[in-house]
């Protein structure tokens, strides 16, 4: 599953059956190379993080979560949006310092949020080419 | 292969760390023309807030140099330089270049580095006859491995001459079988 596709999809709280709010934006760690969480759109309450760890399911239509509470407050330094940010779309330079972007999508593992590939414009790229999401580009292993 | 940049190529790249976010531009390259070496740069702030850093990067400090950026460890501490302290020692653009038999080969319009390891290879000059000096082409000129004389004009061996190249893309052969040349007939 690409994260791009996460982006839109309603949450649903399974202890009320309702939709707790929809995602907009999906935070990806570099350093463990894994969906860190989701920051919430239309949410009733004040929060709108859901942190990876609280998701119960990621499913074709809709995100689901156990209970309301599992909704907080974003922690800091979490990561970039891929979408506010402009991560998806963005610069992707190598270590070496050449620009091979840009970032067209990541794919993801819906069961463990792992990164699978970075969808690039020559192909794809493993999860351990992945360094870092930063502010001005993501930083991958030089391929050559 | 070699990865072959302009020193003018250089000034204005981002540096960006492993992390991925930039924490200043390129302003100048610092080079020792004696040792034919790029000793680092100075640095502008990035953004609208642009102007000089009084940080500079120093060459041990730098990952890698390539075409899009200048990447440096996430934990890059910038050091600053007092002011004037090595800017501009190095400047050989605007030089003469001559050959060690006499023969003025035209004037330094740049440099030209290879990327590796940050040494000078060669200089873009625009040749002394050239009849229209604003539009002339550039030419490549290589330099031996021990560097050229720098003092009131670069001097570099007039076997150098055989292996000036019009473009950048095929300079780096040019060096190659330059310093074969020098290094079978030493």
């Amino acid at each position: 599953m690409n994260v791009s596709e996460l982006v839109g999809r309603p949450v649903l709280d399974l202890s009320t059956a309702t939709t707790a709010g929809r995602i907009d934006d999906i935070v990806v760690d570099a350093a463990s190379r894994c969906v860190a969480g989701f920051r919430l759109a239309k949410t009733s309450g004040p929060s709108t993080w859901l942190a990876w760890d609280n998701v119960a399911a990621v499913g074709a239509d809709a995100v689901t979560i156990e209970r309301p509470d599992l909704l907080t407050e974003e922690p800091n330094g979490s990561g970039r949006g891929v979408r506010s940010d402009k991560v998806l779309g963005g610069r992707l330079l190598t270590d070496e310092g050449r620009d091979v972007g840009p970032l067209a999508d990541i794919e993801i593992d819906a069961e463990s949020g792992a990164v699978r590939s970075l969808i690039v414009p020559t192909g794809r790229m493993a999860p351990e080419a992945l360094l870092g999401i930063g502010s001005y580009a993501t930083i991958v292993h030089d391929p050559r | 292969m070699k990865a072959l940049l302009r020193g003018t190529d250089l000034v204005g790249l981002p540096v960006v760390t492993l992390a991925g976010d930039d924490i200043a531009d390129v302003r100048d390259v610092l080079f020792d023309a004696d040792a034919g070496q790029v000793l680092g740069f100075t640095l502008n702030k990035r953004g609208r807030l642009k102007g000089r850093m009084k940080e500079t990067l120093d060459r041990q400090q730098i990952h890698a140099v390539g075409p899009a950026a200048i990447v440096v460890p996430p934990d890059v501490e910038l050091v600053e330089q007092a002011r004037g302290d090595r800017d501009g020692s190095g400047n050989v653009l605007a030089d003469s270049v001559m050959t060690d038999t006499g023969v003025r080969v035209g004037t330094v319009t740049d440099v030209v580095i290879d990327t590796a390891d940050g040494r000078v290879v060669g200089y873009e000059v625009l040749p002394s006859d050239e009849p229209d000096q604003r539009k002339g082409r550039r030419s490549y000129l290589p330099l031996p491995e021990t560097g050229a004389v720098s003092g009131e004009a670069l001097i570099v061996p007039a076997s150098a001459i055989d292996y000036i190249s019009t473009d950048l893309a095929g300079f780096g052969e040019a060096i190659t079988r330059y310093r074969d040349m020098l290094g079978e007939s030493a």
